[in-house]
């Protein structure tokens, strides 16, 4: 089978794991010279930021500014073919909607995502996007005591 | 102003009050005695959301008109017409083995499956009694809210959808159901359970865009439901005056199209404009507004239920409860005079020849 690989999904929120998932995503998009799609999924609690009692109007172009600027600066930085997706949802629903509707042909997440929950009670952000996705999907774990 | 709350009154005979005879009585619905869904420090869907709810009633000026519903769990037969059995199953275990985040936003602790059966059974409560001719109205008011649950997901702070269940359990009787969502936030839940179901009109007013991405007027139904879903966004900083519109110009036309027997509210308030997660401008006089227009959808006293979604902001949400509590039994308290001025009117003329002056020609 020939297998392209063309677009590849990358989940980014500016975790420690999202950082290493978006450096394979990087290396792998350099390999198969894809296009990146960098997804931030805005959740119900993101518009309180850290702690502020009263946010921002402009909330929302705050967060793409970190976003694109911040969390996407690698991207810069290597000259990587990007997209940016700020979408309002669970980040397993997002990811996945943006990966069936820009036709991703792999997307790479970190094992644990914003507020590091291990595991979710019905299964990580990383788990539930393997078993809902229709397409192929790399969890990159994040950096554990003795790993390289 | 009093924090005293109505008592439990046992069963749910209607006493009669200075509001009004039997008949005209608000029939509250609340499990603030048996709130044990923990959602951790600093979450904003906690349990003081409720009590600020109860002092909202309290302070509206008709204590004497109303009465406590002594709520129930709601049975495993009543939240499978609207959730997969495994996902309840899943929920269930997961609480009673000591709970934790189900999504980055959304968390359970042990207590939050018993106090989400008693809520959802709160709304059925509701139904039972003014089915009897106990009240005008019902307020049910739990936690956690629900419009966000789908058949098979909790999300958005939501684990049993409430104003489904109850609206399911109606459809069942043959009843026709109108659930008019105010809440900032679309009910993707609401929609998704009713997606393809005509007995159920789903009708939602919401800031776009906002969580959780779903609501666009585009979305219409499915199969035989096509029609009875209708999406209203609108821009962030809308105020009460563009609300009022929408329900002239637009929700009650397509409501009056349906003719409903029943008329069920999911409630937020968090489009009020100290809300932290919403960016709209409502005030707790456009909530009282917005209550009279729906209570006037139903086709008659007793038939109009409006369950607690959202609302983060305790100030607000007290004053916006009362002002509803207050209009649902045709009562008026406004803290907080009507708004206007803002975004959203411009929206109002395409809405209506798309959901109105389309469907008609």
């Amino acid at each position: 089978m020939t297998q392209q690989i063309e677009r590849i999904l990358v989940g980014v929120d500016g975790s420690a794991d999202s950082r290493r998932a978006l450096e394979w995503a990087m290396l792998l998009a350099g390999r198969f010279d894809a296009e990146l799609l960098a997804v931030h999924a805005v959740g119900l609690l993101s518009r309180l930021g850290d702690g502020a009692t009263v946010p921002s109007q402009s909330h929302r172009e705050e967060l793409r500014q970190v976003f694109e600027s911040e969390w996407c600066a690698p991207l810069v930085h290597q000259g990587t073919n990007y997209r940016t997706f700020l979408e309002d949802g669970p980040p397993v629903l997002v990811l996945l909607q943006v990966a069936e509707r820009e036709r991703a042909d792999l997307s790479v997440v970190g094992s644990r995502g914003e507020g590091g929950f291990a595991e979710l009670l019905l299964g990580s952000t990383s788990h539930q996007l393997a078993e809902h996705s229709g397409r192929p999907v790399l969890i990159v774990p994040g950096e554990r005591p003795g790993s390289a | 102003m009093s924090e005293a709350v109505p008592g439990p009154v046992e069963g749910c005979s209607p006493q009669a009050g200075s509001t009004g005879q039997d008949g005209s009585m608000l029939l509250v619905a609340a499990n603030a005695l048996h709130d044990d869904h923990d959602t951790g420090d600093g979450h904003p869907e906690h349990p003081g959301r409720l009590r600020a709810a109860l002092q909202g009633i309290a302070s509206a000026g008709i204590s004497d008109g109303v009465v406590e519903l002594q709520a129930r769990p709601a049975t495993h037969a009543e939240l499978v017409a609207v959730h997969d059995s495994g996902y309840l199953d899943a929920l269930a275990d997961l609480c009673a083995e000591g709970g934790g985040h189900l999504d980055p936003d959304t968390a359970a602790s042990p207590g939050s499956w018993d106090t989400a059966l008693l809520t959802a059974g709160a709304g059925l409560v509701a139904a039972e009694a003014l089915s009897a001719g106990k009240g005008a109205a019902a307020f049910v008011l739990g936690r956690p809210p629900g419009h966000h649950a789908t058949r098979a997901q909790a999300m958005g702070f939501c684990l049993i959808n409430n104003v489904a269940v109850t609206a399911a359990a109606l459809a069942e009787r043959g009843e026709r159901v109108a659930i008019i969502d105010w809440d900032v936030h679309h009910g993707n839940g609401t929609q998704d359970i009713f997606w393809s179901d005509p007995r159920v009109l789903y009708v939602s007013v919401h800031q776009w865009p906002l969580y959780p991405g779903t609501g666009r007027s585009d979305e219409r139904g499915a199969g035989g439901g096509v029609g009875t879903t209708i999406n209203l966004p609108m821009p962030p900083r809308t105020t009460g005056d563009a609300y009022l519109a929408l329900f002239d110009e637009v929700i009650t036309p397509c409501v009056e199209r349906f003719g409903p027997t029943w008329v069920l509210v999911s409630a937020g308030f968090d489009a009020h404009r100290d809300d932290p997660l919403g960016e709209m401008l409502l005030t707790a006089g456009d909530y009282a507004d917005l209550t009279r227009r729906s209570i006037s959808l139903a086709p008659r006293s007793g038939r109009t239920i409006a369950f607690l979604e959202g609302g983060y902001g305790l100030e607000g949400l007290r004053l916006s409860v009362g002002a509803c509590a207050a209009a649902l039994v045709g009562q008026d308290f406004r803290p907080e005079p009507a708004s206007s001025g803002g975004a959203g009117v411009t929206r109002v003329p395409g809405y209506r020849a798309r959901f109105v002056e389309e469907e008609q020609s």
